[in-house]
């Protein structure tokens, strides 16, 4: 498993690594059982800091994606099975709201700046509408 | 391995001054030259030393002085290895010196006697000028220390003052009065004493 | 009793009259990659001089282990426990490789003689004469020296300076080892954002004298942000922003937000003009660097 880090992003090490790793789940490159390197050699590969390696970790077996087993090392839970089906389930509804926004004639850059947009205002379960038009 | 680090940083000048000093052997009327091989070994251990370098050579003062060694024992290894080789020095020459030019017939003799007198009232005498070098080196560049504490010497301890101040004349006086200059010897270790302490003293609070 | 490896309180040094540090604090857990930013001058090395006792600080307080760092008995505690590259790198230049790791060895009760192989081998250091050694080389020597007696703390200042990128990733390959599987405290100082961004978990900013920024980099990332706001008209009058904006660009109907904190409740207010609309971006430590030292 190769994953990538950009520390100069901004975005937090620590969370490019739990991305990477639950993207590897989702998209099956990594299955339900897989070992993943130890703290100390995914910090050796990726050259950082295993204190983050750790809290990614940590961060990924509190969401039940990975298991620290005492001695044997490290795995990929065996209840992810279901975290890749929401998945699959998600990307449909994002492919089918992709073809209808170019549909409507918008380009890439448009569309990514209205999901920006809208996350950056998003409160789960809300009706649309808030405070202006 | 302080004195093994001590020794690479001296070993060009003790070369140096061991051909200086049989040159100067058997003592003339530049005797007080003598006093030059306890100046130039002088140092106070913790920045190297290597007088006359025309541009600032590399400086491993940090290095020495983040390892777990007190100051005191860089300070007092590298003071008395210099003097010890100051000492060492005097025994070839003059001393090794004559005895072998005697033996081969070069030389008139000199009573055994005489020559380890010789020898011990360099050594001492040459205290008082080594730990002035070792003062003077504790506060300065190393590129100058060395002729700043040539200066300082010929002003301090004149050439021409009265016996037993005089060291230079207190350091040969041996071959003609046949027996150790107790005073300037007495002297000489008291004020290297006092410049030996003062030299601590700096090193000891000094900013590096 | 506090567990900090490395803690300094207020301290104070100036040189000739100048001021160098002007009341800086410290804390540095155990355990964590340290990184201590600043702009030449600012007082870095001034602060590792402190640290390691060859200089005394006007006022302040600094301690390493717990123990205060100018005292000359702790002191010497201290260097036996911690390892130290210096910033220019000079060690004895008559003395070879192997004559300075003897040298070296015989000052610490313990040493590591698997540590010091491992580096020996990895850094390819051959017997040769240290002055014969290009300055990256004598670097890694450094680090073999500072890590093989078992050093719990490593105090590196610039460490990888003058390193190609090739040796540069190798020596923070090796941080990162040693971190990991010996648990070393390592701090570092650099001019490198991109090095301390990539290994550090904690840093510090130094500008002037005093720290800056401190903190654990992970919540500087998350709590730091940039806003771009476009209002559906240029504004007359500009925004009295709320708490936790240090820096506003306007341009036209775009305005440019770096926030430190408190980013929802301005992303309310800039809601709260209608027809605005709001877009995130992470800051990176760059930002938050020049954000901080710009002389104002």
């Amino acid at each position: 498993m190769i994953f990538y880090l950009n520390p100069s992003t901004g975005q937090p090490l620590y969370l490019q690594l739990m991305e990477q790793i639950r993207h590897a789940v989702e998209t099956g490159a990594l299955k339900a059982g897989d070992q993943l390197p130890t703290i100390r050699k995914m910090a050796e590969d990726l050259v950082m800091n295993p204190n983050t390696v750790v809290r990614a970790y940590r961060e990924l077996q509190h969401e039940g994606i990975i298991e620290l087993r005492h001695g044997s090392g490290v795995f990929v839970s065996e209840s992810v099975g279901g975290r890749t089906r929401v998945t699959k389930k998600a990307q449909t509804i994002v492919q089918s709201a992709l073809d209808r926004l170019a549909d409507l004639g918008l380009t890439e850059d448009e569309i990514r700046r209205l999901f920006e947009n809208e996350l950056a205002q998003h409160r789960p379960g809300k009706a649309s509408g808030g405070d202006h038009e | 391995m302080l004195w093994y680090k001590g020794w690479l940083e001296t070993r060009p000048r003790v070369l140096f001054l061991i051909a200086f000093a049989w040159l100067l052997s058997p003592p003339g009327q530049l005797a007080f030259l003598f006093a030059l091989v306890p100046i130039l070994l002088a140092g106070s251990g913790i920045e190297t030393q290597f007088p006359w370098k025309t541009k600032k050579g590399p400086v491993s003062t940090y290095f020495t002085l983040s390892l777990p060694v007190s100051r005191f024992r860089l300070f007092a290894t590298r003071a008395g290895l210099g003097m010890l080789e100051t000492v060492g020095i005097f025994a070839i020459a003059p001393c090794a010196k004559w005895v072998l030019f005697i033996f081969i017939g070069a030389e008139d003799y000199v009573s055994r006697s005489d020559l380890f007198a010789l020898w011990v009232s360099l050594s001492v005498c040459a205290s008082a000028f080594y730990f002035l070098g070792v003062l003077v080196s504790a506060f300065l560049d190393e590129r100058v220390s060395s002729t700043i504490s040539i200066v300082a010497a010929g002003l301090l301890f004149s050439h021409s003052s009265p016996a037993p101040v005089n060291l230079y004349r207190a350091m040969v006086s041996p071959l003609s009065a046949h027996s150790l200059p107790w005073a300037s010897m007495g002297i000489s270790l008291g004020v290297a004493a006092v410049l030996g302490l003062a030299a601590w003293r700096v090193v000891q609070t000094r900013e590096y | 009793m506090s567990d900090w490896v490395i803690e300094a309180r207020g301290l104070r040094k100036s040189f000739k009259g100048q001021p160098v540090l002007t009341g800086l604090n410290l804390e540095v857990p155990a355990g964590s990659i340290f990184g201590f930013l600043g702009r030449n001058g600012a007082g870095k090395t001034t602060t590792i001089k402190l640290l390691m006792g060859f200089l005394k600080p006007d006022c302040g307080d600094a301690r390493v282990f717990g123990l205060p760092a100018g005292d000359s008995s702790a002191g010497l505690e201290i260097r036996r426990r911690l390892g130290f590259v210096t910033e220019d790198k000079e060690m004895y230049p008559d003395m070879t490789v192997e004559q300075i790791i003897r040298f070296t060895r015989g000052f610490y009760p313990k040493w590591r003689v698997d540590l010091e192989q491992h580096y020996l081998t990895l850094f390819d250091l051959a017997c040769r004469k240290i002055s014969d050694l290009s300055k990256g080389m004598r670097s890694r020597l450094m680090l073999l020296l500072a890590i093989s007696h078992g050093a719990e703390l490593l105090i590196l200042d610039e460490p990888t300076e003058g390193l190609d990128p090739v040796a540069r990733e190798d020596m923070l390959r090796e941080l990162v080892a040693i971190s990991a599987s010996e648990g070393t405290t390592i701090f570092f100082s650099s001019h490198q954002l991109e090095e301390v961004e990539q290994i550090a978990d904690r840093v510090c900013i130094i500008d002037d004298g005093a720290a800056v920024v401190a903190g654990s980099l992970d919540d500087l990332k998350t709590q730091y942000q940039r806003l771009r706001v476009v209002f559906a008209e240029e504004l007359r009058t500009p925004v009295r922003w709320g708490e936790g904006v240090e820096h506003v660009r306007q341009d036209g109907r775009t305005v440019d937000i770096l926030a430190s904190g408190n980013v929802e409740a301005i992303i309310n207010q800039a809601r709260s003009f209608p027809g605005a609309s709001v877009e995130r971006f992470p800051v990176t430590l760059k930002e938050i660097f020049l954000q901080h030292v710009r002389s104002d």
